[in-house]
């Protein structure tokens, strides 16, 4: 369904139709759906493909940074279609949950330089 | 198709010259526009974000109590990094979430269109960006906000840790010692069951400020 959508807005925009560029427009509007539904269910959207700079210096991007209902302040992953939530995605997950990161470009200002423990969750779009 | 990079320069350009007379000065790697005041700075910071076929702009105030800040720094381990020390603000909010509930997005299509949404911005920026900075320049009105709106007060920073910093760091810069314990261990009450909230930062802040204002907890 997304792939089509990313096709048929491909060429109505007269660009090359490849599968990166099927797979990048997919990827995006995957994201849009996800943030609906999040803020659907009482999420706050906090920050959109936020930086987050890890202790070994390594950078993750953050699809969606969000507030839960609960009051937890979570990172969100987006996958669609058949996209694999990778070894190496998990491993800095991993350690963005357990030792930390600093929150850099798209982060709100508040957040901006900050160290902070986030939890991943992985949502999926068909 | 348009990309971030296309948007980025020129849209924080065409603000900068909007703010200029208004004292704000343009940080492209911060992707924000800075004002110093007596007491700390003021902020607007905009997020590009990629949606594929257009480039959305989000934008969000900041503002900086020096004291305030100073004292969480040094105050607590690891919260925030030595040479982000004098970067980090206070408070803050997303434009769409002053002005009314929900959020608040700029979407920019083609270049031509990038004068029209700094415009847009900008009024948005002046018509409820500035006035909640000025509003809570004054120690006292953030003071009352946060106790009055409780533990979570949203609005002024939705990031639960950082909500109870500043309320305790606010008991002590505004000296209302009676006020402590019962302001603490409402904080800590609320922290303590979210997942992940730092509450140990919170715990080791609280204990510094107990022993400067020579509180006991037995």
């Amino acid at each position: 369904m997304l792939r089509e959508s990313a096709e048929k807005e491909l060429v109505a925009a007269g660009k090359k139709v490849t599968t990166l560029a099927i797979n990048k427009v997919v990827g995006r509007l995957a994201e849009k759906l996800v943030e609906r539904n999040l803020v659907r269910e009482g999420y706050e959207i906090l920050g959109k493909q936020v930086t987050a700079k890890l202790a070994n210096g390594q950078i993750r991007y953050i699809d969606r940074l969000v507030r839960s209902p609960a009051g937890d302040i979570m990172a969100v992953e987006v996958k669609s279609g058949g996209a694999i939530y990778s070894q190496s995605q998990m491993a800095r997950d991993v350690m963005i949950e357990k030792v930390g990161a600093t929150l850099g470009n798209n982060a709100p200002d508040f957040l901006m330089k900050k160290f902070v423990q986030l939890k991943t969750i992985v949502r999926r779009v068909e | 198709m348009i990309g971030k990079q296309e948007v980025k320069k020129p849209l924080l350009n065409r603000i900068g010259q909007r703010l200029d007379g208004r004292g704000f000065t343009k940080n492209v790697a911060r992707q924000s526009f800075f004002k110093k005041t007596a007491f700390g700075r003021y902020v607007l910071h905009l997020a590009f974000v990629d949606r594929g076929f257009h480039i959305s702009i989000d934008a969000d105030v900041g503002l900086r109590h020096d004291d305030l800040e100073n004292l969480v720094f040094e105050n607590t381990t690891g919260l925030i990094v030595p040479s982000g020390r004098k970067e980090t603000s206070s408070i803050g909010a997303g434009l769409g979430r002053i002005g009314s509930p929900g959020q608040k997005e700029w979407p920019i299509y083609k270049i031509s269109e990038i004068d029209r949404t700094a415009e847009a911005i900008v009024q948005e920026f002046l018509s409820v960006g500035i006035p909640y900075l000025e509003k809570y320049s004054d120690k006292e009105t953030l003071f009352r906000e946060f106790v009055q709106s409780g533990p979570d007060a949203r609005l002024l920073n939705p990031v639960p840790l950082h909500s109870s910093l500043n309320t305790i760091a606010l008991v002590y810069l505004l000296e209302r010692t009676d006020m402590f314990t019962e302001l603490a261990n409402r904080q800590e009450a609320f922290l303590m069951p979210i997942p992940l909230s730092g509450i140990e930062i919170f715990q080791e802040f609280r204990t510094n400020l107990e022993m400067k204002l020579g509180i006991s907890r037995r």
